[in-house]
């Protein structure tokens, strides 16, 4: 059984954003999906699967505003994106002004434990792992989304120490392609 | 859901919604719309986004695909009335410069 983690690697190389595009976006809740938009648009066609892309883009971008930066407009949300149409791959780095990703540890043993329920259909068990909750979880937090990222990115999300800074990694296979 | 009225030598399209999403499940609409105009042969048509709140990549593309042909048309695509978190979608993905914008007519 294959379980993906959130990693944590400051020296990974996968931080170098030389030939990545770059822009910085205000902590507004309300224009997510319009940061994610501007990001997805230049992905070639078959890269944005429908919009599932866009959505994922904008994921990551909604943890760095509500979780990261707690929605404070000042503070920015800095994205690099890169397309490689021959390696198949879609690279995004999203950086926050937060304090990180305290619990990445506590929610890696979380997903853990919710992907065995789901290796041995114990449908019972999995009821007690439908949504991760933190302290800081808000009412609208549904506390899933992570579960599909780490899915969606399957190169990897890697995070740096502080844990507010994150490569996502996704290699496109001919699969992706289908009815796409 | 989209209507179409003219003004003067425009036609404009309108989305009937309060809050308009235009994305990839329904841009085939607006699509459509578009390209019925064109085989009317309508020359000046203006897209009216009051009421969009948001577009998204699709959407985007389409109607990039769509000015493109238009232009080869020689009929000039407008978009009327748009907010200004709308306008820095087209302006941050350099789509801004293929479209002429109008306050209002």
């Amino acid at each position: 059984m294959e379980i993906r983690r959130l990693l944590v690697d400051e020296n990974t190389p996968f931080f170098n954003t030389e030939g990545m595009k770059y822009k910085e976006f205000n902590s507004k809740f309300n224009q997510i999906r319009n940061y994610a938009t501007i990001i997805a648009f230049e992905a070639p066609a078959s890269f944005r699967m429908k919009n599932l892309l866009e959505q994922q883009i904008s994921e990551i971008i909604k943890n760095a505003v509500v979780h990261g930066n707690k929605q404070d407009p000042e503070k920015l949300v800095k994205v690099w994106w890169s397309y490689n149409e021959q390696k198949k791959m879609a690279k995004l780095i999203v950086e926050d002004e937060g304090v990180g990703f305290e619990e990445l540890g506590k929610w890696n043993k979380f997903h853990e434990k919710r992907s065995k329920c789901f290796y041995d259909n114990n449908f019972e068990e999995m009821l007690n792992y439908i949504s991760y909750r933190s302290e800081t979880s808000g009412p609208d937090d549904g506390g899933n989304a992570l579960f599909a990222a780490v899915e969606f990115w399957n190169g990897g999300m890697i995070y740096n120490s502080k844990k507010n800074k994150v490569v996502c990694l996704k290699y496109y296979t001919d699969s992706d392609f289908i009815d796409n | 859901m989209y209507t179409v009225e003219r003004k003067d030598n425009y036609v404009i399209i309108r989305n009937t919604q309060n809050r308009a999403e235009i994305e990839f499940n329904n841009i085939s609409e607006l699509s459509e719309v578009l390209k019925n105009l064109m085989e009317e042969g309508e020359k000046k048509i203006l897209i009216d986004f009051k009421n969009v709140v948001y577009i998204d990549s699709a959407g985007l593309g389409v109607l990039l695909d769509t000015m493109k042909k238009l232009k080869a048309n020689e009929t000039e695509l407008g978009i009327l009335s748009i907010s200004k978190d709308v306008l820095e979608v087209f302006t941050a993905t350099k789509i801004a410069q293929y479209f002429k914008f109008y306050k209002n007519i």
